[in-house]
């Protein structure tokens, strides 16, 4: 068992599940804050999956990526959430808890 | 004996994101699913960068990584913050057996601001320090 092999054939795979599972959710959402929080955890996966595939291809060039996907992940969920209280989206829907 | 190193970090990265993405899927509450993606997200990510860190044993990888992590811990647990702040401010129903709101009937959702009540808080006027003798 090689350091390739387990990425290969573990690493790789679970994370394609976890994605899968999360794409499930983004489409299952039954409102939109569900959608935008599944988004936010695709991105964040997707800095794990830049990183197992920098290992497996030996190339350090995709650690560079990381940062700037973790500051876009941040910063739309900061706009999304600005808009979103400020619009009147699904305000009159849920007025009574 | 770097590369067991590296083998590790990278399952239990791993494992936790996968965790993460369950915790996403079955929770019966944006508030669960929230707090369930937040965790197991940060963790495993920072856990998968560690592994690459060892694996590529550089001072400029290293001190990346390090960057990555620090941001990660500071930035995902405020966007998790807002999100359920939007949530509860728009007033999205809670789970059926939810059994405690500690904010219930506090906010105030036209100022977004906390209500006050009045006498029954204090204000930072009433609270009395001790006087410090020397």
């Amino acid at each position: 068992m090689t350091l390739e092999n387990i990425i290969l054939y573990f690493i790789l795979p679970v994370m394609s599940i976890s994605m899968l599972l999360i794409f499930i959710r983004l489409y299952k959402g039954p409102r939109l804050i569900d959608r935008v929080v599944a988004l936010d955890l695709l991105m964040i996966v997707g800095i794990g999956a830049f990183s197992a595939y920098s290992v497996l291809h030996n190339n350090e060039v995709f650690i560079d990526i990381s940062l700037i996907l973790a500051l876009i992940a941040f910063l739309s969920t900061v706009a999304f959430t600005w808009y979103y209280v400020k619009g009147d989206t699904e305000k009159d829907k849920f007025d009574e808890r | 004996m770097i590369t067991y190193f590296v083998i590790f970090f990278m399952v239990i990265g791993a494992v936790f994101i996968l965790i993460a993405s369950i915790g996403l899927l079955k929770m019966p509450d944006i508030y669960l699913r929230m707090s369930a993606s937040t965790i197991g997200g940060t963790f495993g990510v920072a856990s998968m960068l560690i592994a690459a860190a060892i694996h590529f044993f550089n001072l400029g990888i290293f001190l990346h990584v390090v960057g990555v992590i620090i941001f990660l811990i500071l930035t995902v647990p405020i966007g998790a913050h807002l999100l359920a702040r939007a949530a509860y401010i728009i007033r999205l129903p809670m789970w059926d057996k939810t059994v405690h709101d500690d904010l219930e009937g506090k906010y105030d959702n036209e100022k977004q601001v906390f209500k006050t009540f009045g006498k029954e808080t204090a204000t930072p006027k009433d609270i009395v320090t001790p006087q410090q003798e020397n």
